[in-house]
This record gives C-alpha cells, sequence and structure tokens, in this order.
C-alpha cells in the first residue's frame, strides 16, 4: 500500500502538505544530534523554509525572540527541560507565545502526557515517532493555528456535507433536498475529525486520541480497530448517500500507510 | 501459672477500653461497699463503747449511792429492805446519769443515751424493766466485766423501734442489777462517713467515666486519623500523613513508626517513577535514532532484500517498543493512584470497541454484566480488558460467541472472557510462560502472547488469573481480591 501511495505522487496528500509547509519555519529542541538532524532533514524535505535547531532550553528561548510558526521540543534536556521551557515561552509574550507547540519526548506515560498539555504543549507524542505521524500532526497544528487566527463560520461544508459542530449533525443537500444522515456519536467524532482536516490526512493514532478519548492508551491492533470501524463507517456513508456515484465511494480513503483522508467534494455538482 | 497468666493477659487483650472501664467502675462499687460497712462497724462499735462507758459511770455512782458495797447478803435482805431498794431505784430512774437522753426521744429519734435499769432482791418484786434480765445477750467483755449487748425488739422498750442496749449486769450482795444505756444506732458520726464515702464514690465514678470517654474518644479519632493515613497510602495518595503529635500518647510511638514507613514508601515509589522514566528516556532515544536510521536505510536501499530487511529490523524495533511500553506501563508513576472502576463498564466499552471487528470476523460479542466495581488504576484495567478480549475475537471460529461476563462470587468481583475457538494448547495449561516464550520465538501468534502482560496487570491488582478450558474455547478468568 506504501508503494501504491508514493507511486500516485500526484495523489499523494502527503505530497499536497508541500503546499502547507512551504514558507513555514519551525524551532526544533532536541539534545540528541542525530535525532536533530534526522527531524530538520524530513521538516525541510516536507517543505520547510527554516528549521532553527536549538540544544538547550535557554538556547531555546534565545532564539524564540524570532518569530516561528510551529514549536518542536523534546521533554528531557540537560538544563531547562522542554516543558519548562514551553512555560516560560507561553508566559513570555514573545512572538512565540501563541505559536502550536509539540512535545516529542521518551516520557510516553498518561501522567506525562496530561503534565505536557496542561503545561501547554498542544500535541504530545511519544518517540520514536514516524514521519508520517510527525508531518500529519504538524500539518493539524498549523491547521488549528490557521482557524484560531480566522474563525469560521459553524458549519463546515464539504461539497454536498454540511456539518454542523453545534448540532453535532451531518447533512447532505442533493437536488434541493436536505437530509440528516443518521451516525453514531463515535461515528460523527470520525467524519467530524476527518472533515476537519480539509482534505489533508489524518493519522489513525490522531483519529485515535481525538475520538476514542476514552480509552486512555493505544491497544495494541487500534489500527485493526480503527478499520473495522471505518470500513463500517463507509458502508453507512454509502447507503445514505448513493446519488454521489459509485466511483465517490468509499468517501474516506487510505493515505500512506497509517492515513485516511476524508475525500474533498467541493468539485462535485450533484 | 505462667500459662493462667498468660490467659489472664489474652482475656484482657479482647476487652475494650469501655468494658475494662466499666470493670473498675464496678470494682471501685465494691471496695466503697465495703468501705462503708467497714466504717459502719466501726461507728458501731464506737457507739457502744461510749455507752458502755455511760453504762459504768451510771452503775458505779448507783452503787456508791447504795453505799451497800458487799454487805447486803441473801440473808440480811428483809422484805422491807427489798421495798426500800425498789422504791429508791424508781426515784433513781431519772437519776443520776448525766448526758442522759430521755426515753421519749431515743424512741422517737433513734439517738441513742437513755438510761435503762433493773435491780432484783432475794425477796420481794424486782424493779425497773425485766427485759434486761430475761433477754439473753451478748458478752462483750472488751467493753467491761459484765458487760452485755442486748438487743431489745420491738414494743419491748420503745413502741416502734427496735434498740440496742449496753447493759452492765453485776451482783452486789445479794442484789443482781442491771444498769444500760440505748445505743446511738446512727448517731452524726455514721451519718457523715455515709455521706463523705458516697459522695467520693459518686466523684470517683463520674470522674472514671468521663476520664475513660474522653480517652476513647481521644484513642478512637487517632487512630481514625491513622487509618485515613493508610486507606490513602494504599489508593496511591501520599500526601496525608498520620498526626504525631497531639493524640494520644499510647499511639505517639506507632503514628510515628506509620509515617516513617510512609515516606519510605513514598521514596521508593518515587524512585521507581523516577528510574522508570530515565530508562524510558535511556531507551527511547537511541530507539528514535535506530528507527530513524532504518527508515531512511530503506528509502536508500536498492534491492528488495535490502527493503525487507530494513523493514524486518523495523517490526523488531516496533516490537522492542511495545515490550518496552508494556514494561514501563507497569512501572509508571501514572499508575499509583487507584481509583473506582466499574467492570461492568469497562466490558461494556471493551465490547463495542471490538464490535466491528468481530462483525467483519463472524463472531459476535456477548456481555453478561451486573454492576460490580474494584479499585484500580482505568488504563491498566483496560488494557487487560481489551488484551482478553482481542484474544478471544481473534481466536474466535466463524460464528462463534465471545461472552463477556461480570459478577460478583463470594463478594468478590469477577471477569471472564470466554471464546469457542480451538481451547488452549495443554502445554499453555501447564505451563503457560515456557509456551508463551517458546511461541514467542517462533514468531507465531499464540493465545497466551497478551495474557503474561494481562497477568501482570491482574498481580497488580490483586487479582488472580486462570486459564481454563470451555471445551469448545478457552475462558480467562480474573478474580479480584477486593
Amino acid at each position: 500500500m506504501d508503494g501504491e501511495a508514493a507511486g500516485i505522487e500526484g495523489d499523494d496528500p502527503f505530497a499536497q502538505l508541500r503546499d502547507v509547509f512551504s514558507g513555514r519555519r519551525a524551532l526544533l529542541l532536541e539534545d540528541d544530534p542525530a535525532l536533530s538532524e534526522h527531524v530538520a532533514e524530513r521538516l525541510l524535505r516536507a517543505g520547510f523554509e527554516a528549521v532553527e535547531r536549538v540544544d538547550s532550553g535557554e538556547a531555546a528561548i534565545a532564539a524564540a525572540a524570532a518569530s516561528f510558526d510551529v514549536l518542536i521540543l523534546d521533554r528531557l534536556t540537560a538544563g531547562l527541560d522542554g516543558l519548562e521551557t514551553l512555560k516560560r515561552l507561553r508566559a513570555g509574550g514573545g512572538p512565540c507565545a501563541d505559536a502550536p507547540a509539540l512535545m516529542l519526548t521518551a516520557l510516553g506515560g498518561e501522567r506525562q502526557k496530561v503534565e505536557g498539555l496542561l503545561g501547554g504543549a498542544d500535541d504530545y507524542l511519544s518517540k520514536p515517532v514516524g514521519d508520517e505521524e510527525l508531518l500529519a500532526r504538524i500539518a493539524a497544528q498549523l491547521r488549528r493555528a490557521a482557524r484560531r487566527a480566522a474563525p469560521v463560520g459553524n458549519d463546515l461544508v464539504n461539497g454536498p456535507f454540511r456539518l454542523a459542530f453545534g448540532a453535532r449533525t451531518l447533512k447532505f443537500d442533493a437536488a434541493g433536498a436536505s437530509r440528516l444522515i443518521d451516525l453514531s456519536p463515535l461515528e460523527f467524532a470520525i467524519v467530524c475529525e476527518l472533515m476537519t482536516a480539509r482534505g489533508q490526512p489524518v493519522t489513525k493514532t490522531m483519529l485515535w486520541d481525538r475520538c476514542w478519548v476514552e480509552w486512555r492508551f493505544l491497544p495494541d491492533n487500534f489500527v485493526n480497530i480503527i478499520d473495522a470501524r471505518i470500513s463500517a463507517l463507509r458502508r453507512r456513508l454509502k447507503e445514505q448517500a448513493p446519488e454521489l456515484g459509485e466511483e465517490l465511494h468509499p468517501l474516506i480513503v487510505s493515505a500512506r500507510s497509517q492515513s485516511l483522508i476524508f475525500r474533498d467534494l467541493s468539485a462535485w455538482t450533484g | 501459672m505462667p500459662l493462667r497468666f498468660l490467659r489472664l493477659r489474652a482475656w484482657l487483650g479482647r476487652r475494650t477500653s469501655t468494658q475494662l472501664a466499666a470493670g473498675i467502675a464496678v470494682m471501685a462499687a465494691v471496695a466503697l461497699t465495703g468501705s462503708l460497712i467497714a466504717t459502719g462497724a466501726a461507728v458501731r462499735m464506737d457507739q457502744r463503747e461510749k455507752a458502755a462507758l455511760a453504762a459504768l459511770d451510771d452503775y458505779s455512782t448507783m452503787v456508791e449511792k447504795l453505799r451497800i458495797e458487799a454487805s447486803l447478803t441473801a440473808a440480811d435482805i428483809t422484805p422491807a429492805d427489798a421495798a426500800y431498794l425498789s422504791a429508791w431505784l424508781s426515784a433513781f430512774q431519772d437519776g443520776p446519769a448525766r448526758d442522759a437522753g430521755s426515753l421519749e426521744k431515743t424512741c422517737s429519734t433513734g439517738q441513742g443515751g437513755a438510761g435503762v435499769r433493773f435491780i432484783r432482791a432475794p425477796v420481794g418484786k424486782p424493779a425497773g424493766l425485766a427485759a434486761l434480765e430475761t433477754t439473753r445477750g451478748e458478752r462483750a467483755p472488751r467493753l467491761g466485766e459484765g458487760v452485755h449487748v442486748l438487743r431489745l425488739d420491738r414494743g419491748v422498750l420503745c413502741p416502734a423501734r427496735a434498740v440496742e442496749v449496753v447493759v452492765v449486769r453485776r451482783s452486789v450482795g445479794a442484789l443482781d442489777i442491771a444498769v444500760g444505756r440505748v445505743v446511738d444506732r446512727s448517731g452524726g458520726a455514721w451519718g457523715w462517713a455515709v455521706a463523705a464515702v458516697a459522695a467520693a464514690g459518686v466523684l470517683l465514678l463520674a470522674f472514671g467515666l468521663t476520664a475513660a470517654t474522653f480517652a476513647r474518644r481521644r484513642l478512637t479519632s487517632a487512630v481514625a486519623d491513622v487509618s485515613r493515613a493508610l486507606d490513602l497510602a494504599s489508593v496511591g495518595d501520599f500526601s496525608v500523613r498520620a498526626p504525631e503529635t497531639a493524640v494520644a500518647p499510647e499511639l505517639t510511638e506507632l503514628t510515628g513508626r506509620v509515617n516513617l514507613t510512609l515516606d519510605r514508601l513514598e521514596e521508593l515509589l518515587s524512585w521507581l517513577r523516577d528510574s522508570a522514566d530515565q530508562l524510558a528516556h535511556d531507551f527511547r532515544t537511541p530507539l528514535a535514532r535506530a528507527s530513524a536510521r532504518l527508515d531512511r536505510l530503506k528509502e536508500m536501499a536498492t534491492t528488495p532484500e535490502a527493503r525487507a530487511l530494513a523493514e524486518e529490523a523495523r517490526s523488531d524495533l516496533t516490537r522492542l517498543t511495545r515490550a518496552m511500553n508494556e514494561a514501563m506501563t507497569l512501572r509508571d508513576g501514572e499508575a499509583w493512584v487507584f481509583e473506582t472502576v466499574r467492570l461492568d463498564r469497562l466490558a461494556a466499552s471493551a465490547a463495542e470497541l471490538y464490535q466491528p471487528l468481530a462483525e467483519e470476523r463472524g463472531a459476535m460479542i456477548r456481555v453478561e454484566a451486573s454492576p460490580v466495581s474494584v479499585l484500580g488504576v482505568r488504563s491498566l484495567l483496560q488494557r487487560a480488558v481489551t488484551n482478553l478480549v482481542d484474544n478471544a475475537v481473534k481466536f474466535s471460529p466463524d460464528g462463534g460467541v465471545v461472552t463477556l461476563t461480570v459478577r460478583l462470587e463470594d463478594g468478590k468481583p469477577v471477569l471472564s472472557v470466554a471464546d469457542q475457538g480451538p481451547g488452549l494448547d495443554p502445554e499453555l495449561l501447564d505451563d503457560p510462560a515456557r509456551a508463551i516464550s517458546r511461541a514467542a520465538d517462533e514468531g507465531r501468534e499464540s493465545h497466551g502472547m497478551g495474557l503474561a502482560f494481562v497477568r501482570a496487570i491482574l498481580k497488580r491488582h490483586g487479582a488472580a488469573m486462570t486459564i481454563d478450558d470451555a471445551g469448545p474455547g478457552a475462558v480467562v478468568t480474573a478474580r479480584f481480591s477486593r
């Protein structure tokens, strides 16, 4: 599946992230030189304009005098640790005070995750983390930052679908008629998460973190669990939106090995 | 003897302090009553002595007045003498006695002091109170020669009261004379003694009970404080210590030790947590580095063989990461705080989680649960239950049913997951650990793969895990001890 996705270069949603990342600048705090280099190289290859690498919290604070679009911080660093650095950056009111921050860390426990999120991190990833995961998560944070800057209206429209966040409903408008798509709360949460990404890939771990919130850990075969759930969801959507035609189903497609995308239907015209 | 002593100590050990306090109160009451009786006896003796002295005094006065000493003999006494003596005695009735109370007063109040007389001559009629001669009394040589203590029944001397009389019975020449005084029954001293002893008793009882109640309450609340600290510690909260001062002094040493133990435990746990953090860091960083390098290697690989090798090495690393995560999960600090977890709800959500997967495999999940909760770490219990359900779904045949049961057995929570799969390797039943590790070595999935982790989680919750043949299929049961 990996090769298949890579084969269709134009359709690879990860290649499309290049547009999202272009012109972006990242601050990377990581005291392991090899890892730091690896991450920086990945980000630059994915389209980032610049990645400022620092190996201590103090250096990160000094560097944060400049503006960055995203902060990637290791939790355990000599001297000032990543969490403390982030707290100071958030409290300092500098140009990076509101930048989205990802904690990238060796401490992956539930407790540390909560500490990290309470400390001001927007996302918390435990090492080792694959490229796909890292890039999709950074893209999600950039999306959220953009939404914060320019809040859109209540409803999210994707072709004939209209997602109402407040009412927690998904409507299907076709041929002048509008009808509700019947979804379970979990299915709605999944659709909501995928549609909010607006065509960008969402990894299955991201989906797990956001939709299966009651489970405080990642089961070994969460991929199978999610796949089974997604298959059922695809069938439901197909049953309830047959107008879309065979070629547009399934509406939820896989990208690379670990990600999912809700098809962009803005070009659809009944 | 030592055995009896030990038995007594054991018996005392089984008494509550209230029972002991009540015992002391009863013993105090017995002692007070005893002292009251002793005091009463002493007072009575004192009153008899007083009466005896007065009676002896009366007697000697009478004898002096008679001036007959031993000169009167039976032969000398004539009826005329006897008549004279009788008349004299009657005249003397209210006679020479000092401090004598009147008979009326004695009879109406019970106070002593009234004098009584009797005289008998060999001829003529005897004079005075005949009962003094006829009533058999008790000799009281301690009080004087010829002194007797008589008890005169109601109606003999006083119409409404029985009295005690001390009488001097002596013969003077041919005359038999009995001179006596009524003994003061109670008297002022007796009253005062009773009042003092009773007051002391009441005070003692009140003070004793108050002290016992206070001590008991103090002890109870101190024990409650200690229990609270221990209870919180048992669910992972070390913020509370037992109060060391300002509690019952009996407990000071105990609370000190309890706190020392809690300190030590907290220290150990925090060390375990910190060392787990450090280990996680020390392992994850090189793992992350190796993963990154393997990814690059895979990209640069020119032959399919090299790519496959890189991929295999990557999946080895994934397995290693997983094993490390499991080890860390059990030791991580997140897992020290216990909360109440509803097992039935947990089972229901695990069933819901696996429903689509089970449907794809043509299996069904059924939940038979009654509301049961255990104290535990939610995320760990979630892991255990999902692991069991995962296994059961994985090994279910087409159309098989996975049954989750949550119930109380003898008041203890039990959770079981049954499948209708191929059942268990008999080897697994005998020695699960070996069978699992063998299967893992051979790279094949075994029913027991995840079970070692589940067993470790359950053990941390004081639960025992058993695997039984359900014929067909296997049933894994977790029995919680509380």
